[in-house]
């Protein structure tokens, strides 16, 4: 429940934003949008509808709504005018000839042309500079949760903090994913037992081993711990007086506490650290007391958690500094700021266009921006379980759990470094060089002399070279045994392209399997028989030509020139009419579709910065990016820049609620200092109410916060 | 226990179990843990879900005939020697398991019979309690752990855009409220650990530093949940519990009362071996070693 106040509050502050950000938005101006959504809505019913009806509900029915898709919904143009981005795919698919599936009444020309026109003539509102919230959408989904760090974000936080890494088996658990498909989605993160006990222990483990004494009993910190003090303070950590200690160690623990927590703590805070070092200092010595407290910070929720706290009142504001500098950190770094990009936040710098890129210049720059490749890049393709993968080991011996490490450490090598050189992002479709070292390359079959380390080396046929040709995605798509042309273009459509496919109808026999009447058929054959049908061809059209591209690649991604004594065929069609033959040519048709993918690349490097799952308010963004990066150059860095640089980065929903109750503590003083508070606001309440000459109501416990 | 206890368990809860091996499992963890010296407290009666993906060949698996003298089936071959102790049940399918895809909606609702909220993030919901946690609610106060949740995969990444659900619905299992999935371990040398309380309450003056700890902590989440809205507190709750949960474990570990049964921790019970085993079946085996402990 919202006070009318509020409420009232909250719409003023969203007029002033639209009112600021677009002022040519004149009352004329609104009109004409008007009249062009009408127009655009009686275009509907009276040309597209006929066309819909005619060829598209047999399948696009309520009763079957193939892949997904129900077109009887929109018996209206409201209705379509409702559906907003959907006709967009409906138009691509129809564009590149995939829909009607062959077999079934297609489009002609002229119905084709009537439906490209309709659906390019969609009146646009202006969503550049809004933020989703629950006054513009109803079913609001781009409120941004606080949420913990996941596995690795803790790991290179611990890193960057202490200087020492958890050991991989006592990390926390892995995490799932939501959004856009990255585990940065609040939604998606869990925090259990586990996960408590975890940090608990390492923080334990750690924080001793980043700061162990030496045998006079003073305090050897890991050379990045030792930037937080002077070598005087540290020597009066232990050596000084109760004074100097005391001093020394408040110093310590706030600088730490700052830096682990992403802002100046607050003098609370500072008292509470204070009053729990003395606590400790009445059973141990005064180092030991030091580090108890260090540990405290580092399994306080402050640290955990990524908190952007809230204004009192709903609407949307613009993150402080130091939330700022906390989301562009977790999106380049993977890990919390550093001392530079704090002190940016600090000084109120980052607010200025040129600092601000100036930053994201020098973080790119930065070992750390790895994490755009191991994390977000992994993701991206689909590698983060690539470990899981094992490819039958009696017809592949060469299989190695060394070989698939470097695999794996390719699609990390080569994101990490589109990104860190500023390259063009087309590389990724398709570039003249590959990033390997002495046994991947020996396994590709590529000149390096042995012992060689992980370098650029030159491909001039384009066989290799961009994502969709590194021997990871060749593996991770592809069966134990065999290769599978539907897996690997599946692949490139959903995870290059951004054209997901939907799931086969249930009761369809197995594709590929061999049957009496088929034996003596090749995969190639069995799988144009099975595309015979239009209710299989609607897909199979679509990933088998891309798929049959990657044939000269065995399961395990090296290069084959025949497959059980048979020349490898590597033709593809596809329903466009587009035919090509082999990795380098079928690397020309991904650049034909480069708009495709840049969008798709764009969306997912957004969601995975937002943390969230993408809405109408952010396509937007995704769009600006595109033509950014056609301005220049498709520079990776643009893309990261018009990311970070846009609204819904900057910007944070803020949906301010009555507190909750939280569950009762599990040990009396809590509780009663719990009750207490709660007899105070009570209290409270009470006053204001009698004040108001309303009916008091004592503030209601949540049904969902349940507790045995 | 009778089977008649365990039946009635299985119809008051109304929960449909899709796992007819459960009986027996539970039957060979209270066997191996009561050839135990006798002064030794009596072990509670456990329960153990397995669940393993793809199913099961069922002519292989149904025994052909019913009755105290049922023949096993030729999967269930190896549990001859406890025949008389295992029960197999059949028509457990589950209504809600029908709809949705395969491989998320019908993982995730598994010990919850619920529908699967069909969601690549927003709202992620198995419909309810999973029967395990269901229990552990009830019986926590006889074991040092409330449950143990195990694994021998990491959680799967990433969401599955072809069907629009979360990857992570094929990942749990275990549910402790239908919003909130609990985390599993696959290292077997990190269960054993916590199964004894190793980690948390080895030594008495750490596990006196662990409570100070957690105290500190407490205070910092409730003082931030009053500055969230709805949707973190949420969230900062999780934190809240687990945080709970473990003073709790290590309150249990630290005072150890003669009354309370511990888990069976002979001499010649050898911690696992760091790490992961490469080979899956001996991960397999040392997971549910871990289980009869």
């Amino acid at each position: 429940m919202q006070p009318t106040s509020s409420r009232t509050v909250a719409f003023a502050i969203f007029a002033v934003v639209i009112g600021v950000v677009s002022p040519l938005t004149t009352s004329l101006a609104a009109d004409e949008h008007e009249a062009r959504v009408a127009r655009w809505k009686a275009d509907f019913d009276s040309k597209v509808l006929p066309v819909i009806r005619d060829r598209c509900l047999a399948c696009h029915n309520a009763e079957k709504s193939e892949g997904e898709l129900n077109l009887a919904r929109f018996a209206t143009g409201e209705q379509a005018y409702e559906a907003g981005d959907a006709w967009e795919r409906v138009a691509r698919r129809i564009r590149l000839n995939e829909m009607p599936p062959q077999g079934s009444p297609g489009l002609n020309d002229q119905q084709k042309g009537v439906f490209q026109r309709w659906v390019d003539n969609r009146p646009n509102q202006d969503l550049c500079r809004q933020l989703a919230s629950e006054d513009t959408q109803s079913w609001y989904r781009g409120y941004v949760m606080s949420r913990r760090l996941t596995r690795i974000e803790y790991r290179n936080a611990i890193r960057d903090l202490l200087g020492v890494i958890p050991p991989v088996l006592e990390q926390p658990p892995e995490d799932g994913g939501g959004g856009e498909g990255f585990d940065t989605v609040g939604d998606a993160l869990f925090t259990s037992t586990i996960h408590v006990e975890t940090w608990l222990v390492l923080a334990d483990q750690l924080v001793d081993q980043a700061l162990p004494v030496d045998t006079n009993g003073r305090p050897r910190p890991t050379p990045i711990l030792q930037t937080l003090l002077s070598p005087q303070s540290w020597q009066h950590l232990t050596d000084g007086s109760p004074e100097q200690q005391s001093r020394a160690a408040s110093e310590l623990l706030e600088r730490f506490a700052r830096r682990a927590w992403r802002r100046p703590p607050e003098p609370t805070e500072l008292e509470r650290l204070a009053a729990l070092r003395q606590q400790a200092l009445l059973q141990s010595g005064p180092l030991a007391a030091v580090r108890q407290t260090l540990k405290a910070i580092l399994v306080s929720p402050h640290f955990l958690f990524v908190v952007e706290t809230e204004p009192d009142e709903t609407g949307i504001f613009p993150l402080t500094p130091h939330q700022l500098a906390t989301r562009l950190a977790l999106f380049l770094w993977s890990s919390i700021p550093d001392e530079e990009l704090m002190q940016a936040a600090d000084t109120g710098e980052l607010a200025d266009e040129t600092a601000y890129r100036r930053q994201i210049a020098r973080m790119l720059a930065h070992p750390k921006a790895t994490s755009l490749g191991e994390n977000f890049g992994l993701q991206w393709l689909g590698l983060r379980n690539f470990e899981n993968q094992r490819p039958d080991s009696q017809l592949f011996p060469e299989y190695t759990p060394e070989l698939a490490n470097d695999l794996r450490e390719e699609a990390v090598q080569l994101i990490t470094s589109v990104f860190r050189d500023n390259r063009p992002l087309s590389d990724l479709l398709s570039a003249d060089y590959v990033i390997v070292n002495s046994r991947l390359a020996s396994h590709y079959g590529l000149p390096l002399p042995a012992e060689s380390g992980w370098q650029k080396v030159t491909v001039s046929d384009r066989r290799r070279g961009g994502v969709a040709t590194l021997g990871a995605v060749l593996t991770v798509a592809s069966y134990p045994r065999r290769t599978s042309p539907v897996l690997r273009g599946r692949w490139l459509l959903d995870e290059l392209l951004g054209n997901p496919v939907p799931p086969p109808p249930p009761g369809v026999p197995p594709l590929e399997q061999a049957t009496a009447d088929n034996a003596h058929l090749s995969l190639r054959q069995r799988l144009e028989a099975h595309r015979s049908k239009p209710e299989c061809a609607a897909c199979h059209d679509r990933m088998d030509p891309l798929g049959f591209g990657l044939e000269n690649f065995d399961p395990i991604g090296r290069w084959r020139d025949a497959d059980g004594g048979l020349p490898i065929d590597a033709v593809g069609k596809l329903p466009s009419g587009e035919q090509f033959s082999g990795p380098a040519e079928l690397k020309t048709v991904l650049l034909s579709r480069q708009q495709d993918f840049l969008t798709h690349l764009s969306r997912k490097l957004l969601g995975f910065a937002l943390g969230r799952e993408l809405n109408k308010f952010d396509a937007c963004v995704i769009e600006s990016c595109v033509k950014r990066l056609h301005e220049n150059g498709l520079q990776s860095r643009v893309l990261i820049e018009e990311i970070a640089r846009s609204y819904p980065f900057r910007n944070r929903y803020y949906k301010k609620s009555e507190p909750t109750p939280a569950p009762p503590e599990s040990r009396s003083t809590r509780f009663l200092n719990a009750l207490q508070k709660f007899a105070e606001k009570s209290a409270a309440v009470r006053k204001q109410n009698e004040a108001s000459r309303q009916p008091p109501t004592p503030p209601q416990p949540d049904p969902e916060v349940r507790k045995p | 226990m009778s089977h008649h206890t365990r039946r009635s368990l299985l119809q008051g809860t109304g929960v449909a179990l899709g796992l007819p091996l459960l009986n027996s499992l539970g039957r060979t963890a209270f066997a191996a843990s009561t050839t135990t010296a006798s002064a030794i407290p009596k072990p509670p009666l456990r329960a153990a879900f397995i669940y393993f993906p793809n199913g099961v060949w069922e002519k292989s698996w149904i025994p052909e005939n019913t009755g105290p003298e049922y023949t096993l089936s030729p999967t269930l071959q190896p549990l001859e020697k406890v025949r008389q102790q295992t029960l197999v049940l059949t028509g457990l399918d589950k209504k809600h398991s029908h709809g949705g895809d395969g491989h998320y909606a019908k993982t995730a609702n598994f010990l919850t019979g619920m529908p699967v909220a069909k969601t690549t993030g927003k709202n992620i919901s198995s419909g309810g309690i999973s029967i395990d946690q269901l229990i552990a609610q009830h019986t926590s106060q006889f074991t040092p752990l409330p449950s143990l949740e195990l694994g021998t995969e990491p959680v799967i990444s990433g969401i599955d855009s072809n069907v629009g659900y979360t990857r992570l619905y094929g990942s749990h299992i275990s549910w402790q409220s239908p919003t909130r999935p609990v985390a599993r371990e696959i290292n077997p040398r990190l269960v054993y650990e916590r199964l004894f309380g190793k980690r948390l309450a080895g030594q008495s003056a750490k596990a006196a530093e662990f409570q100070n700890l957690l105290d500190f902590v407490l205070d910092d989440a409730t003082q931030l949940r009053g500055r969230l809205g709805r949707d973190d507190q949420f969230k900062l709750d999780e934190y809240l519990d687990a945080v709970r949960a473990v003073e709790r474990r290590i309150e249990f570990a630290s005072k150890p009362r003669p009354e309370h049964w511990e888990p069976n921790s002979a001499a010649d019970t050898q911690p696992p071996a760091a790490g992961i085993p490469a080979d899956f079946r001996e991960h397999l085996r040392l997971m549910f070693d871990l289980l009869v402990l």
